[in-house]
């Protein structure tokens, strides 16, 4: 085992790759499938090269059905395999909605728990990369709604890489949402680096002066914000919240308890989205801890523009994080 | 598993027909050396390209001969009769292979003048110039998101939609810039679109998949792979509530056949004898994942069948076979006989999209298709018939250049749109009283 302490540089998309390599060659249950993932490599390159190591046996390229694909490996896992499915995006994953949604998500609880699904759908998710109205959904937040699965947000390559395992051992359906403008970004892992927990969310930067509560690739935004803010005096603690369900209150409660202000960034729509469960957790259960009202960053509810800078302008920003923590702040000090 | 393909297939199409048996043969060999065949990739069905006589034909640009063309239903021309005839069969390889030796009858007989034909020709010519352009902007970052290009497909869209009148409908897919430039749409609003401006036809709001233009009955562009089938078909119900008596075309790729929206949208069109005319345009890949990996039946034309509804496969390729075959698709679904399908084979020259580095396909794969270019062969057509002069032709790809320049320097002129743009541009018809704040405000 020498080496274990190692750093190995590495991106988002290789440590997801690595993940998939390493499940598939210790389990033999596990296979991946969705469209483009073997020949292509991905429709992001993240499977790039499986098809070569594990053959099309167990790295299979679908045909273009969304809904016939999941519901296939929704019965496939039922029946002892641990498929891998990637659907391209978030936005196609509509077209597997009433898979993830009616059987999924139904099925260990309607048969009395007779059967179980354990199965691991990977979707990328997100917008800023130009592709306007029906290509840049962030609905982690929806599918979080549904009892009977689990929705897990990795932004870190730590996560990128540690997840999935964790993820596949898991006994229920468990959905990955990884944002696409992740994929590229480079840092560095050690040898070792191998399974984490799926259910606890991590303050990622320590502060006293307010919390910005975020998952996804805005946990960058918050964390660059924080670094503003902190030239400015204002320390702040970031959460990153990596399982949208179940949630872990007891870290964001605490945090907030502590900072007694809290900020949620959340790329999906503010109305009935994730940053409004969060924000009502924080009323229900530390409501005497605010010394501010909450406050949500979230994208414009405007279907996605095309456009550079309009599309820039619908989404969250550092910018904006830091405007709004130093209005709360400095409106309370 | 090839030579029990062509062992069936001579069992159905008999033995004695000589050139049908060395063909089956030829095809047998080359799909037990290649895995695939070359022409429409097909290596279930060894012998499909009943017609193509010589191994040598095995090259781009002679799928008219494909496969015969079938109708299932009561259409134009059933070859249900047929099967099995080898007689039928001989006639059809007689007939189909050449493209010169058939066009002019149809040209005669559909009563096209040299104007309309060298237009043609400019509308092809004025797709693809466009789209050089455009990977050029692409690659300049003037374009932003993503770039599926039609190059290698023009025939196929300008074909069809020439058998349309100005009050039918289309709809199509995220492959839109040919449609688009085929309806009629002023490359100028394109281009601007494309970059981002309020001059854009879906004013910089929807980019490359999402062209459109109501004034031209163009519903745009949809990048949700098949939903868009059932929108077409909604439309069309419309139509014949509405007792008007104009056809949806609607345009799709051979991956869209796989989704349940399709088979959805068939059934659909054809219980209610709706007038939607689905165009599939079989350019042998969905992404990087080649048709006989990703679709049980290779032949798109024949999932009509489960339908039992008039379906024909057609060289998309060849701009005035695919216009005419179109012609009796529309008229086909104008009479109320319902709705009909068209598989255009084609083949695109360039990645799915601008980001595709096309590991899947060998440059040589690509090379060999484009060696059958349906705007050079039109444009040899042309010049072979005496419709236009070389001299001609090529003074009308200098004004298209022009053309193009110009519509540049339009988007670039254009100006951006303002932030307040994307709260002004509208979510409802009928804006709500009280919108949620940009952000946290
Ligand atoms: C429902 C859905 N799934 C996946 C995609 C991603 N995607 C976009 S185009 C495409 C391939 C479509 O192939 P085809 O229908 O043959 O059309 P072509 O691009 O070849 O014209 C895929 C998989 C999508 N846009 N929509
Ligand atoms: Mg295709």
């Amino acid at each position: 085992m020498s080496g274990n302490g190692q750093m190995v540089p590495m991106t988002y998309r290789e440590a997801v790759r690595e993940a998939m390599r390493e499940a598939m060659r210790k389990d033999e249950r596990v296979f991946l499938m969705g469209e483009d993932v073997g020949r292509y490599g991905g429709c992001f390159a993240v499977s790039k090269g499986l098809l070569q190591e594990f053959g099309p046996e167990r790295v299979r390229d679908t045909p273009l059905s969304e809904s016939a694909f999941v519901g296939a490996g929704i019965g496939a896992a039922m029946n002892g395999m641990r498929p891998i499915v990637e659907v391209m995006t978030v936005n196609f994953s509509l077209l597997a909605g009433d898979q993830i949604l009616n059987n999924a998500a139904t099925i260990l609880h309607m048969s009395g728990g007779l059967f179980n699904v354990p199965l691991v759908i990977r979707m990328a998710t997100g917008a800023g990369r130009q592709v306007a109205a029906q290509h840049s959904h962030s609905l982690e937040g929806w599918f979080a709604h549904i009892p009977g699965i689990k929705v897990i947000t990795p932004a870190t390559l730590e996560d990128a890489r540690g997840m999935l395992w964790t993820a596949l051992e898991d006994p229920d359906p468990v959905l990955i949402f990884e944002h696409a403008s992740l994929y590229n970004m480079a840092g560095e892992l050690p040898a070792s680096a191998g399974p984490v927990d799926i259910d606890r969310a991590r303050v990622r930067r320590s502060g006293a002066d307010v919390s910005i509560i975020t998952y996804g690739a805005c946990l960058f935004k918050a964390l660059e914000a924080a670094e503003t803010l902190a030239r400015d005096g204002i320390e702040a603690d970031v959460v990153d919240l990596r399982t949208l369900r179940p949630l872990d209150d007891e870290t964001f409660l605490a945090s907030v308890a502590k900072t007694h202000r809290a900020v949620i960034v959340d790329e999906g729509w503010r109305s009935v989205g994730i940053s409004a469960e969060v924000s009502a957790r924080i009323m229900e259960r530390a409501f005497y801890e605010l010394d501010a009202p909450v406050e949500r960053i979230c994208s414009v509810e405007v279907p996605m523009p095309y456009a550079r800078h309009l599309e820039q302008a619908a989404l969250p920003q550092a910018e904006t994080i830091v405007a709004t923590v130093q209005r709360m702040v400095h409106a309370h000090v | 598993m090839p030579l029990t393909g062509a062992v069936r297939f001579l069992r159905t199409h008999g033995t004695h027909n000589k050139r049908v048996r060395s063909f089956a043969i030829a095809c047998t060999v080359h799909v037990a050396r290649r895995g695939l065949c070359a022409l429409c990739r097909n290596s279930r069905v060894p012998g499909c390209h009943v017609g193509v006589q010589r191994h040598n034909d095995l090259l781009p640009g002679v799928l008219p001969s494909c496969v015969p063309p079938v109708v299932w239903t009561d259409g134009w021309r059933s070859r249900r009769r047929h099967e099995g005839n080898n007689h039928a069969m001989a006639q059809q390889d007689n007939r189909s292979n050449d493209v010169a030796a058939t066009a002019p009858t149809l040209v005669h007989g559909a009563g096209l003048d040299a104007v309309t034909l060298v237009d043609y020709y400019r509308q092809m010519v004025l797709i693809r110039r466009f789209e050089e352009k455009c990977q050029e902007m692409y690659t300049r970052a003037r374009i932003g998101g993503f770039l599926h290009l039609y190059i290698g497909e023009e025939a196929t869209g300008v074909g069809a939609i020439a058998a349309l009148r100005p009050e039918d409908h289309i709809f199509t897919h995220y492959r839109d810039h040919g449609h688009a430039i085929a309806r009629g749409l002023d490359i100028n609003v394109l281009m601007a679109e494309l970059f981002g401006k309020v001059t854009g036809c879906s004013k910089g709001l929807g980019g490359s998949m999402h062209f459109a233009d109501a004034s031209k009955n163009f519903w745009g562009g949809y990048a949700i792979v098949g939903s868009h089938l059932l929108l077409a078909v909604g439309v069309a119900l419309a139509m014949k509530m509405q007792k008007k008596d104009s056809v949806v075309m609607v345009f799709f790729g051979d991956g869209a056949t796989n989704g349940g929206e399709f088979y959805e949208a068939l059934n659909f069109a054809q219980l209610w004898k709706l007038p939607v005319v689905f165009v599939c345009e079989n350019n042998l890949y969905a992404m990087g994942t080649p048709l006989e990996v990703h679709s049980a039946v290779t032949e798109i034309y024949r999932k009509a069948c489960a339908f039992d509804m008039t379906a024909e496969r057609v060289d998309g390729n060849d701009l005035l076979t695919m216009r005419e075959v179109s012609l009796r698709a529309v008229e086909h679904a104008r009479s109320g006989r319902g709705p009909v399908l068209l598989e255009a084979m084609t083949y695109r020259f360039r990645g799915h999209s601008a980001q595709d580095t096309q590991k899947y396909r060998t440059r040589e794969d690509v090379e060999r298709h484009r060696s059958a270019d349906p705007i050079e062969r039109f444009r040899t057509w042309l010049i072979n018939e005496g419709i236009a002069s070389a001299q001609q032709l090529r003074a009308i790809n200098d004004a298209i250049d022009d053309q193009v320049e110009a519509s540049v320097r339009f988007a670039e002129d254009s100006p951006e749109p303002g932030y307040e743009w994307i709260m002004q541009a509208g979510v409802y018809a009928a804006p709500i009283a009280v919108d949620p704040p940009i952000h946290g405000e």
